[in-house]
């Protein structure tokens, strides 16, 4: 049954998905033109005025279909678990914790995939594939230099975590406003200041527990007395990999919050 | 014919009047096999229960016999059509009178309003 | 022994107002069982935690012996009063869709019946009027061989041609084992096809009782004991 759900959860995110892909596609391609007529007549004044011009656009076309995927998948999932959509969704013979976990890896999925598709549009619309990786190269140098061996790793896994944190997070305000009676849209952004506040001081008390940990009293230190020495290379690495594990613990309670709210407290209008 | 029902008789209780009705009148004749109770309940749209009530006492009654895997008939001894006329008409003579006592009417100028409206009407 | 559904100590509230208090009820199989009451008597509530889309706050409540869940929703049909199909999905997307997660359901039942109906398979929900659309989903929920049918209000706001065609399809679809819940104000309609009736006050049952014994005692139809009833209360 669960395999049934990711099934129909993937099929009904493809349809909007598949246009945004061709639209940016097609400016991906103009750019592509646009560098192969540079190559071919170099001083040509189209690709002059107008390379730059096709260039913006793809990128806002990229940028703007990472962010529609996102409202898209929300979207869905407030349609099809607590609006109407619910009262077909919550009678399936499936437990809540798969119609929940189906709609992330779903959505997940699918951010995955369009930063894939983007890449490999601009790989094309570059005429080079490897672009990414001589990036990646060139960001490790630098960050070794500095003695952050360790950046690009971290970086990696944190961005690979980052869809599921926000879908985790964005579906338990929505969960937990959709409890509330009242205008429950309100009532889920108003969640998602509290939760919002909840990260702001966790965060705060991790970079203080960092910092302590490195620097000493930082509310007295001063940093033109202190040594330089390895401190503020390990300071960057407890915050990295403290921000990785908050991450994660946030997924696992924001799900657990999702979840017992369908489970438990589920009223549909 | 169509099923028609008032409303303050038990369902059932109407459905044998039916079955009666079309008996006496020869509608229906001894060894016709009538239908499947659920083809019964959805031509007359009643609960299915409710048919078989009534075609379960009209069996007790002798009116309707089952046999084992070709369904129900109606029955080969019935009553004469002339004795179900008879009960049925039984029937309709007592509802006749409680509402003309109930308008004020004695039994026996029940009969002769009766009488003078076949005259006049037939 | 307890019925096909087994509903002991039942309570309900929404913040302070309670909609359902101490329900207790049985229901055997072979039944079709008229839930009649007015507007927030707590009809819907009660058919919302058979179906497992509401929780009770408290009680026992049993679908064949089974606590509500994974297991009763697969024997549990259910029509809301909503549209809960996705306006964008077609027709056959939705039979293939029950088809995929019910193994009760029957397609070859569900398409005969659309055709009669003259629906498209192709057509898109959203292209098809209101009563049409409450129709496709009332095919939906009848072509499964479920235990227990859960309809809340099938016939509001549907022509009285409609209504009939609703009732009809109901006995056609009639499972000897299974107990069918209508919940209606529409009573003149469906009492006919009832067995057995309840009536439903403030969260509680204050009537319970075939069709054919209300007829008999009271010597009145079930809408006229209904509008009694429910009169009655109000004028005090």
């Amino acid at each position: 049954m669960f395999g049934k759900l990711l099934k129909y959860d993937f099929k009904a995110l493809f349809k909007a998905h598949i246009g945004m892909y061709i639209f940016v596609l097609i400016t991906g391609l103009t750019v592509m033109f646009s560098n192969i007529l540079e190559k071919i007549n170099p001083g040509n004044i189209f690709s002059m005025f107008f390379g730059e011009l096709l260039m913006g656009l793809f990128v806002l076309s990229a940028v703007a279909i990472v962010v529609i995927s996102f409202v898209v998948c929300i979207l869905r999932y407030r349609k099809n678990v607590l609006k109407d959509e619910g009262y077909l969704t919550h009678t399936l013979p499936v437990m809540s914790w798969q119609i929940h976990v189906s709609k992330i890896l779903m959505s997940a999925l699918y951010m995955y995939i369009t930063v894939v598709v983007i890449y490999l549009i601009s790989s094309l619309a570059q005429l080079d594939i490897t672009w990414g990786v001589d990036v990646c190269k060139m960001l490790n140098a630098e960050m070794t230099a500095q003695g952050m061996d360790l950046f690009l790793v971290f970086m990696g896994i944190i961005l690979a975590v980052y869809p599921f944190l926000m879908y985790s997070y964005i579906f338990a305000c929505l969960c937990m406003g959709y409890r509330m009676s009242g205008n429950k849209d309100l009532m889920s952004f108003v969640a998602y200041l509290i939760f919002n506040v909840i990260n702001q001081v966790l965060s705060f008390i991790l970079i203080v527990i960092a910092g302590f940990s490195q620097f000493g009293n930082i509310f007295t230190a001063d940093i033109y007395t202190m040594e330089m020495t390895e401190a503020p290379v390990e300071f960057m690495n407890i915050i990295m990999a403290g921000s990785l594990i908050l991450n994660i613990v946030m997924i696992v309670i924001y799900n657990a919050l999702s979840v017992r709210t369908l489970d438990k407290k589920l009223n549909l209008e | 014919m169509k099923w028609e029902f008032n409303d303050d008789t038990p369902i059932y209780l109407q459905i044998m009047e039916h079955f009666k009705t079309e008996i006496a009148s020869g509608s229906m004749k001894a060894g016709d096999k009538i239908p499947s109770v659920r083809e019964l309940a959805l031509e007359a749209g009643v609960n299915p229960n409710t048919m078989q009530k009534a075609l379960s006492e009209l069996e007790r009654e002798g009116l309707l016999e089952s046999q084992r895997t070709s369904g129900r008939f109606v029955a080969d001894g019935v009553k004469t059509p002339e004795n179900l006329k008879n009960s049925l008409a039984q029937n309709l003579m007592r509802d006749f009178l409680k509402s003309m006592t109930r308008i004020g009417y004695t039994p026996e100028e029940s009969v002769r309003e009766y009488e003078d409206y076949v005259k006049n009407n037939m | 022994m307890s019925g096909l559904i087994h509903i002991n100590g039942m309570n309900k509230s929404y913040g302070i107002k309670h909609v359902i208090q101490n329900m207790n009820l049985e229901l055997e199989g072979g039944r079709i069982v008229g839930l009649l009451g007015p507007n927030g008597s707590g009809k819907s509530t009660l058919i919302k935690i058979l179906a497992g889309v509401l929780k009770a706050d408290s009680g026992e409540i049993l679908i064949d012996g089974k606590k509500i869940g994974v297991d009763t929703k697969s024997i549990v049909s259910y029509l809301p009063e909503r549209t809960y199909l996705s306006p964008s999905m077609k027709v056959k997307d939705a039979i293939k869709m029950f088809d995929d997660f019910y193994e009760d359901f029957r397609p070859e039942r569900a398409e005969e019946m659309l055709n009669r109906l003259n629906i498209s398979p192709k057509d898109t929900i959203k292209s098809l009027s209101k009563g049409t659309r409450e129709k496709v989903q009332l095919v939906l929920v009848m072509s499964r061989d479920a235990k227990v049918y859960l309809l809340d209000e099938p016939m509001g706001g549907v022509d009285p041609a409609a209504r009939d065609y609703i009732l009809r399809t109901i006995l056609s679809n009639y499972n000897e084992d299974a107990c069918v819940i209508i919940s209606t104000h529409l009573i003149s309609d469906v009492e006919k096809v009832l067995d057995e009736v309840l009536f439903i006050q403030n969260g509680n049952v204050i009537l319970n009782s075939t069709v054919d014994d209300i007829r008999d005692n009271k010597g009145k139809s079930v809408d006229a004991l209904f509008r009694e009833v429910f009169t009655c209360l109000e004028n005090y």
